[in-house]
């Protein structure tokens, strides 16, 4: 069964700058999960903490929510960075943009 | 304004590069902190806005740096995911003027910019009007006086005066002066100004001795002050609008 969208509006000023803003999250996804991997866990707190930041500014509140968990997980041992990271990937894949005027 | 921007994460770059960019100002960004000092070394800002986790140099110790390297007081916004109260205070503490807490709001970022502009050069609610020692600026009419004659000033001489005495005794880099004078998409470069600054020395009488001073500060840019009978720097004049 396919997952439900998300869709999010994002102010039409900011059109231009959402396909690197995706691109830097997906990459961001991929360097989480290497940091897991190795037990990386202050790169993945830095990463984490990026992603609540800048999220909420593009209007994707969910990266923020997600940034957070990320960052705190990682400042408590780590154990859900790599599933926080998955989810991030999924909502990534799920999210849809309407362009506000 | 001329706003620098310290940020590492180049989508945060980019959204307070529009917003402010939409808003009317200049921006520069810069992705590392000693990237930024040894710009801001030789180059002006009228604010900055600086992350505080960045990959070479925190933010709190570029501030330090500013503080004290910088002569004039360019003011600081701060802005960081941090929202601890603790790390508010720090930062305050350290000598930034405000602080944001990330996610940015457009408009809340948007004021506290214009805030802070008008605490570091407040604009007078009457038409305004420069007086310096023997100069008279009526800006709304773009006329200059000097001991109440007129000088035949060209457009960019005039603005050039204009941004000169606003901001006497402060060093202005020549990218600030090109930008403020001529346009952030002016294609001029550099000896533009010096070719105008000239002129303008020559036409003002900025001479040490008619006790004003406009030097070049080698690698970047102009001071204008004025100077005893002696010839030694005085300040920054009292300014009447």
């Amino acid at each position: 069964m396919e997952s439900a969208r998300r869709t999010v509006a994002v102010a039409g000023e900011l059109r231009d700058l959402i396909p690197r803003f995706l691109a830097n999250r997906r990459l961001e996804v991929a360097q989480l999960g290497a940091a897991a991997a190795r037990g990386d866990f202050e790169a993945a707190r830095r990463i984490g903490h990026t992603l609540k930041g800048v999220g909420g500014g593009y209007g994707f509140d969910e990266i923020t929510r997600l940034g957070a968990a990320i960052e705190s997980s990682a400042r408590n041992g780590g154990g859900e960075v790599a599933a926080l990271a998955r989810e991030l990937a999924d909502y990534l894949d799920r999210v849809e943009i309407t362009f506000t005027p | 304004m001329r706003i620098a921007i310290v940020e590492d994460d180049v989508s945060q770059a980019d959204l307070v590069r529009i917003w402010l960019v939409g808003a009317g100002h200049t921006c520069h960004t810069f992705a590392r902190g000693r990237e930024f000092m040894r710009v801001m070394a030789r180059d002006s800002f009228d604010l900055l806005v600086l992350d505080w986790e960045l990959p070479d140099v925190n933010g709190d110790a570029i501030l330090a740096w500013v503080r004290a390297n910088v002569r004039e007081p360019v003011p600081v916004l701060f802005t960081t995911a941090r929202d601890a109260e603790a790390d508010i205070v720090q930062a305050l503490k350290a000598g930034a003027d405000d602080y944001l807490v990330k996610p940015l709001r457009k408009q809340e970022l948007l004021a506290r910019v214009e805030a802070l502009g008008r605490r570091a050069r407040p604009k007078p609610r009457v038409a305004e009007r420069l007086k310096l020692a023997e100069f008279d600026v009526d800006v709304d009419r773009r006329v200059v006086t000097r001991h109440g004659a007129e000088v035949d000033l060209t457009q960019k001489d005039f603005d050039l005066a204009v941004f000169l005495f606003r901001n006497v005794g402060n060093l202005v880099s020549r990218g600030h002066i090109l930008e403020s004078v001529w346009g952030r998409t002016s294609d001029l470069n550099t000896r533009t100004v010096d070719t105008h600054v000239s002129r303008l020395r020559s036409k003002l009488g900025l001479v040490p001795e008619n006790g004003w001073k406009l030097s070049a500060v080698y690698q970047h840019g102009y001071r204008l002050e004025q100077v005893t009978p002696e010839a030694k720097p005085n300040g920054a004049p009292s300014q009447t609008a």
